[in-house]
């Protein structure tokens, strides 16, 4: 397993430079920006669900008190259906462009139709009321079966299905189809087969902190833009290809931010403020209320999966098949591609079928959400497992330990799987003693696996040395949980020096090199490639520095302890990054060193997590009271924040599992649009979650590291359906398991 | 020469030929290669794909070295939140 | 409207301030008095971001009218350290990484204060009951139990 290197620093729990900050209150959110002159921007969104727009009519709005500005998707230039890499994923610019601010169509309940920009915020609110809208009423789509019916009321009268040679107008924007083997003659070969349909619901991120923007437009045509952001790469070239502007002419200053989970790799709020600063002249805030975030951004896809999957008596798996339909919201888009890629990727099958849809619907389009459509499909394909372990009289985990990929393996999407831990983390699942912990009356244990590629993408990352020895360390990847201390403690590591004496930045789109978004779980896997590989560059720097002082050939000078060690020959003594930094002036100038690369190689992540739960058969309410995630990092480089992303991971799985869903009525209007009713789990909901983190080394990086901040939301879906199946003998196969949805089941047996 | 595995999506630009073998000595040179022997076949893969040697991905890079005698396959570019 | 004249103690300064009547405490701190340690999440009483404590009294601060403040005591995340020196709760949440974000953290901060203040020795499950009104989406509450937990000890420890 694990190398067992001597890191001094790799591997250690230090407290994280931007804590201070953060306990005091002190640390600059995305709605903590306040410019003098600022006004204040609101959105008008559709009352519809569905709806064509016939006209607008702003001109009341624009002569209301306070008003500066008002604008609608006429404002900003029509951009041609193009599908372009932004960043962590194509986008097409138009729907996008759309999704901001609709054109002829609203698609979705909260659809953006107009903005103001007023003195103050309530004066924009004001406003707003005295937009003219005439709508023509359509009828909404909100299922996805329903959606995909040929009857079906059509989002998209130019959308036709990629790869279908049709020329009817589909909901259906792509298929997908995943093959091996001969699934007729495997499922024949099939001792024991089991098949059923699963159905996951819209569910949110959740993020605590609100979309916000504060915009500036100068007169000489630069924008500056200050905003909550997985990527402020992301939001420039989204912001200047919607608006039209050259990249150069924006500037993106990245807050601190609040929760993003994927969501906020994409842009609703920061054209308008550019747009409506360019038209008033002023600085303009946009910041976004609760119910605009539940109504009108992020969530991820509804899905409908089906699992048939075929095994031997004696426990081998001979034929899968699966049909996997995700709703992408109003435009195309939704996480139909890896969750067809994930739900068969950690097991050996040489027969199956996999079939994808993506669909869309009148809800808003879907954003990123960890280890975007892999939990529905695990959910799907892991109770399958539980389920056939069970109908086997097979240890659940022996079972997948059976059928489990490991080296050399071909994983279910083509390529053949490098070093890799499924394997080892079943093992340590199987010798935790949670899993083999007495149970009480009404309670019942399930596990389930997870599986997530991880990604590599562009990096930077700079190091100036300052004249004492001490180190800036500037990136442009977002801190969303802890990746300043991770990239201090790769510099700390590779310079020998003291973490203390290392601070480390995150920097805007102008004073730092590109780095694509904070996702896929890729920054301390890729942005800390970049620092190890700057801080080699530094180190040969600071060695030819000292060789030079010393008259002595560069080769023949070590680097130890934070200083340069000089031949014993020479008779010199070593010299300290401090004296080396001192005399930067005579031996060549300032001393810094950068990097910038396109990762290659980030490592899959597998989990595996063991939950068990209390039903209270009276209510049908169901308590979490133990749980362990258990998954391989490759490397902790700070262990606190792994374990950190494994237990949120898993208590935003246990929210998807028991509590969260979208609940729309007939018209499509979001009837759960706060946080009271939008259901996510607080303290008193949860036990400890108790964490393993094993250690697999990735070979590709220099360090071990595997991403880890997606694969924990995987596993628990399964494993916490399985856990009430084993307490109550009811196998629910609908999300959530809500009180009322588990005593019809119970009562029902 | 390389093993190439195509996926069935893929397979409609190689009139349904599932592996070839090619000569290439990187990514760049590999995706022209297909690009000469099915038009289209190595845009589509440079603009939508990664590209997997001997299992491990590939994204958004042409420069990669390839070893003579290694496995390619091909998958969609992976995204993450 | 006219706005009100308001004459308060906020972290121990004397504050006055002008604002609207409809203006909620949340909105003053934030907007009036540039006070953006206290966070804005739901503005509907739900999240615990925008914790402060009134006279003693752990509340939402968006669910408390500006004018509400009047004579009173208020403290928020800015008046828990003591100079640069940080309150034990803070340093705690530091050492037991019970942030990842750190959007929720003053919420939580303010209101494990207004625990600690009650109940010194609170049981894992007093804890958690208590702060239930704070959400946290990145953490899980592992971590900021522990930081609640182990704050206490060290606060009973001084006290002893």
């Amino acid at each position: 397993m694990s190398e067992n290197k001597d890191y001094k620093w790799v591997g250690t729990r230090p407290i994280r430079p931007d804590g201070a900050d953060k306990v005091t209150g002190k640390a600059a959110f995305g709605a903590d920006k306040n410019l003098p002159g600022m006004l204040h921007g609101k959105i008008l969104r559709s009352p519809f669900g569905h709806a064509n727009i016939k006209s607008i009519d702003t001109s009341a709005a624009k002569s209301a008190p306070g008003v500066l500005a008002v604008m609608t998707s006429k404002d900003l230039p029509d951009l041609p259906s193009e599908m372009a890499e932004a960043g962590e994923s194509a986008v097409d610019f138009r729907d996008l462009s759309q999704n901001i601010l609709a054109a002829d169509k609203v698609l979705y309940h909260g659809h953006a139709v107009a903005a103001v920009a007023a003195t103050s915020a309530k004066l924009a609110q004001e406003a707003l009321k005295l937009i003219k809208v005439e709508y023509e009423e359509l009828p909404v789509v909100l299922e996805i079966e329903d959606a995909m019916a040929d009857d079906a009321p059509i989002l998209h009268e130019n959308q036709f299905t990629s790869g279908d040679s049709t020329d009817k107008p589909s909901n259906v924007a792509a298929k997908m189809k995943l093959p091996r083997g001969d699934i007729e003659k495997g499922f024949a070969e099939a001792d024991v087969i089991i098949e059923r349909e699963f159905t996951t619901p819209t569910v949110h991120q959740g993020y605590i902190e609100p979309h916000a923007v504060t915009a500036s437009m100068s007169a000489s045509g630069h924008a500056d833009v200050w905003c909550c952001t997985q990527g402020a790469f992301v939001v420039r070239a989204m912001t200047a290809k919607i608006l039209g502007m050259d990249v150069g002419k924006v500037k993106v200053t990245p807050s601190e931010i609040g929760g993003g989970f994927g969501a906020k790799t994409t842009v609703y709020l920061e054209p308008v403020a550019v747009k409506l600063s360019e038209m008033s002249g002023r600085p303009v805030k946009m910041v976004m209320d609760r119910e605009e975030i539940l109504r009108a951004t992020g969530p991820t896809s509804a899905s409908v999966i089906k699992i048939k999957l075929g095994a031997t008596n004696d426990g081998k798996l001979v034929a899968a098949e699966g049909t996997l339909k995700y709703g992408a919201g109003a435009y195309k888009g939704s996480p139909m591609g890896p969750g067809c890629m994930c739900v068969f990727a950690s097991y050996e099958i040489p027969n199956f079928l996999v079939r994808g849809f993506d669909v869309v619907l009148n809800k808003p389009k879907v954003a990123a959400y960890r280890a975007p459509g892999a939990p529905m499909a695990a959910f799907a394909m892991e109770s399958v497992m539980n389920e056939m372990a069970a109908k086997l009289d097979l240890d659940p985990i022996d079972f997948r330990l059976e059928n489990a990929v490991k080296e050399g393996s071909v994983a279910a999407y083509g390529p053949k799987f490098p070093a890799i831990g499924f394997v080892e983390t079943l093992k340590a699942a199987k010798e935790h003693p949670h899993y083999s912990a007495p149970l009480g009356k009404n309670q019942g244990r399930g596990i389930g696996t997870g599986f997530w590629f991880n990604v590599g993408m562009q990096s930077s990352a700079t190091l100036n040395v300052n004249e004492n020895g001490s180190v800036t360390l500037i990136t442009g990847s977002a801190d969303i949980g802890g990746s300043r201390a991770s990239m201090a403690l790769f510099a700390a590591e590779e310079l020998s020096i003291s973490y203390d004496l290392i601070t480390p930045l995150v920097s805007n789109t102008e004073e730092t090199s590109y780095c694509d978004v904070t996702g896929g779980s890729r920054t301390t896997f890729a942005t800390g490639m970049a620092v190890v590989k700057a801080a080699k560059n530094l180190v040969a720097n600071m060695k030819k520095r000292a060789a030079n002082t010393w008259g002595v050939e560069v080769d023949e000078v070590l680097w130890q302890d934070g200083q340069a060690v000089p031949p014993f020959s020479s008779g010199k003594n070593p010299m300290s990054m401090a004296e080396i930094a001192a005399s930067a002036a005579k031996t060549g100038g300032p001393l810094t060193a950068s990097a910038s690369l396109t990762a290659q190689g980030a490592g899959a992540g597998f989990g595996v997590h063991i939950c068990d739960i209390e039903v209270d058969p009276e209510t049908g309410k169901t308590d979490v009271i133990r749980y362990t995630a258990i998954q391989d990092a490759g490397k902790a480089i700070h262990p606190s924040y792994v374990e950190g992303q494994y237990q949120g991971g898993a208590v935003q799985g246990i929210g998807w599992a028991l509590n969260e869903e979208y609940v729309y009525n007939d018209k499509g209007v979001l009837q759960n649009f706060g946080f009271l009713d939008y259901r996510m789990p607080v303290a008193n909901d949860l036990p400890m979650i108790d964490t393993v983190i094993v250690e697999v080394p990735n070979p590709a990086h220099p360090y071990g590291v595997r991403g880890v901040g997606e694969t924990p939301i995987v596993p628990p879906l399964a494993a916490v359906a399985e856990a009430v199946n084993n307490a109550v003998g009811v196998r629910i196969c609908d999300l959530p398991i809500s009180p009322p949805r588990l005593l019809a089941a119970i009562d029902a047996k | 020469m390389l093993q190439v595995d195509l996926s069935v999506d893929l397979q409609q630009f190689s009139s349904g030929l599932e592996s070839l073998q090619v000569e290439a000595a990187n990514i760049r040179e590999l995706l022209e290669q297909l690009d000469l022997r099915f038009p289209g076949l190595g845009k589509k893969i440079e603009k939508d794909m990664a590209v997997t040697i001997n299992g491990v991905i590939y994204q958004d890079t042409l420069i990669e070295p390839i070893e003579d005698g290694s496995e390619i396959y091909f998958i969609p570019k992976i995204g993450g939140g | 409207m006219s706005k009100t004249h308001v004459t308060t103690t906020i972290n121990g300064d004397a504050v006055e301030y002008l604002c609207e009547p409809d203006q909620s405490m949340l909105e003053v701190l934030r907007d009036n008095l540039e006070l953006t340690g206290t966070k804005e999440g739901c503005a509907t009483g739900d999240c615990g971001a925008c914790s402060v404590s009134l006279d003693g009294r752990l509340v939402c601060s968006c669910l408390v009218l500006g004018v509400e403040a009047e004579g009173k005591q208020i403290e928020t995340i800015e008046g828990i350290a003591n100079g640069s020196e940080l309150h034990p709760i803070q340093q705690k949440f530091l050492e037991n990484a019970a942030l990842q974000c750190g959007i929720c953290t003053p919420g939580f901060i303010v209101a494990t204060k207004a625990l600690l203040a009650k109940n010194p020795d609170p049981t894992e499950e007093e804890a958690r009951y208590f702060l239930a009104g704070n959400l946290c989406r990145c953490t899980g509450y592992d971590k900021i139990i522990r930081a609640v937990l182990d704050a206490a000890a060290e606060m009973r420890g001084a006290a002893s």
